[in-house]
């Protein structure tokens, strides 16, 4: 017994050996693992379109929107949540961006919030992303349809930077607004989610 | 970078019936670009990632057409000051003078004279746009165009959504 353990390596070492051993491995399939990304506001905005009245198309833009998105793209895995200022609403006509600010949320609510947790994938790219958009006032699942994306390496911030365009449909009964009398908006809306995001330095 | 992609979305508001002169051509319809529905937008891919949205307006112009004859005009007037990105950094680097000029051209213009119909309606535009006064042609094409009637009359509003 004495003896054995005498020509084994004392427990430090051979912890440290180990933990030399985990972290080697993990820099050599650091591409598997799940990677997290901080959405520039600068760059993602969630835009919509709207039939007003069976003629022209109203666009409008949520102006504040930020969020954080995990990626894991060798496994096709992936989840975040995307929180919407709904009092950002910028259509370009002051009256309609009142009427929209007071039919989607009160003073003081809490931003919306897109939330998923599935994500198919193409390759290594997300292709559909399905969670939900809550806010204070409503709750609806939510399917976003990827149109566009990308990762390039951003030589200014030297960081990854993944970003594209997302679509989804939502029917504004689902959120209780009703813009038909006042504004002859009417239909469903179409949301064109415009998203770009920094790879951050380390998994936390 | 690509080029950019337009998109004029408007409702046009008939116009009243200039004078008793415009009696000659009495199957052309006059409108009015209705001010509270009308802009124009612009699309850019950024770095071959997300879709940059910018829009100006509300944007002001008339047009007219008669769709028997296959004529037509359209005018619109831009007023880029009114640039909104939805960034403040980026709306005042794009009204710098080497780029829209907007203290020096505070207007754009797209005029075209060049229309195809479909079905009674306009679904092709060809003709002008200057921006800091310098022109390049351009073809706007339907994506949606609708009147309050099936076929545009005299007193009905019509409206679209088109893109070049």
């Amino acid at each position: 017994m004495r003896a054995g353990r005498a020509t084994r390596p004392p427990v430090r070492a051979r912890v440290f050996t180990l933990g030399l051993f985990v972290a080697v491995s993990a820099s050599t399939v650091a591409v598997a693992a799940p990677v997290v990304y901080q959405l520039t506001p600068t760059h993602s905005f969630v835009h919509f379109e709207w039939m007003h009245g069976g003629l022209s198309t109203l666009r409008g833009r949520f102006d504040k929107v930020s969020g954080q998105v995990r990626l894991d793209r060798a496994n096709q895995q992936g989840e975040g949540q995307i929180e919407v200022r709904l009092d950002s609403v910028n259509t370009g006509r002051p009256t309609l961006d009142a009427a929209l600010q007071q039919a989607l949320s009160g003073t003081g609510d809490p931003p919306a919030r897109i939330a998923f947790r599935a994500m198919e994938f193409e390759g290594d790219a997300p292709s559909v992303v399905r969670g939900e958009l809550r806010s204070a006032r409503f709750t609806v699942p939510l399917e976003l349809r990827r149109k566009h994306f990308n990762c390039y390496f951003n030589p200014l911030l030297r960081r990854e930077v993944c970003g594209g365009d997302f679509d989804a449909q939502l029917m504004p009964a689902a959120i209780g607004l009703d813009l038909h009398a006042a504004f002859g908006l009417a239909g469903p809306i179409q949301l064109r989610v415009q998203v770009e995001a920094i790879r951050q330095e380390e998994t936390p | 970078m690509r080029a950019a992609r337009l998109a004029v979305t408007s409702v046009l508001l008939p116009a009243a019936l200039a004078s008793a002169g415009a009696a000659a051509g009495a199957a052309e319809l006059r409108f009015e670009l209705d001010l509270v529905h009308s802009f124009v937008q612009f699309e850019v891919r950024h770095f071959d990632t997300s879709t940059l949205r910018g829009r100006f307006g509300p944007v002001q112009g008339e047009m007219r057409f008669d769709a028997g004859s296959g004529q037509g005009r359209v005018g619109l007037v831009i007023d880029t000051t009114t640039l909104d990105t939805g960034l403040r950094l980026l709306d005042a680097r794009l009204r710098q003078p080497d780029l829209l000029d907007v203290a020096g051209h505070p207007q754009a213009f797209f005029v075209a004279e060049r229309f195809r119909f479909e079905q009674g309606l306009p679904v092709e535009l060809t003709g002008e746009l200057t921006v800091r006064g310098v022109g390049t042609s351009l073809t706007l094409r339907a994506r949606h165009m609708a009147c309050d009637d099936p076929l545009p009359r005299p007193g009905r509003r019509c409206g679209g959504r088109l893109r070049g």
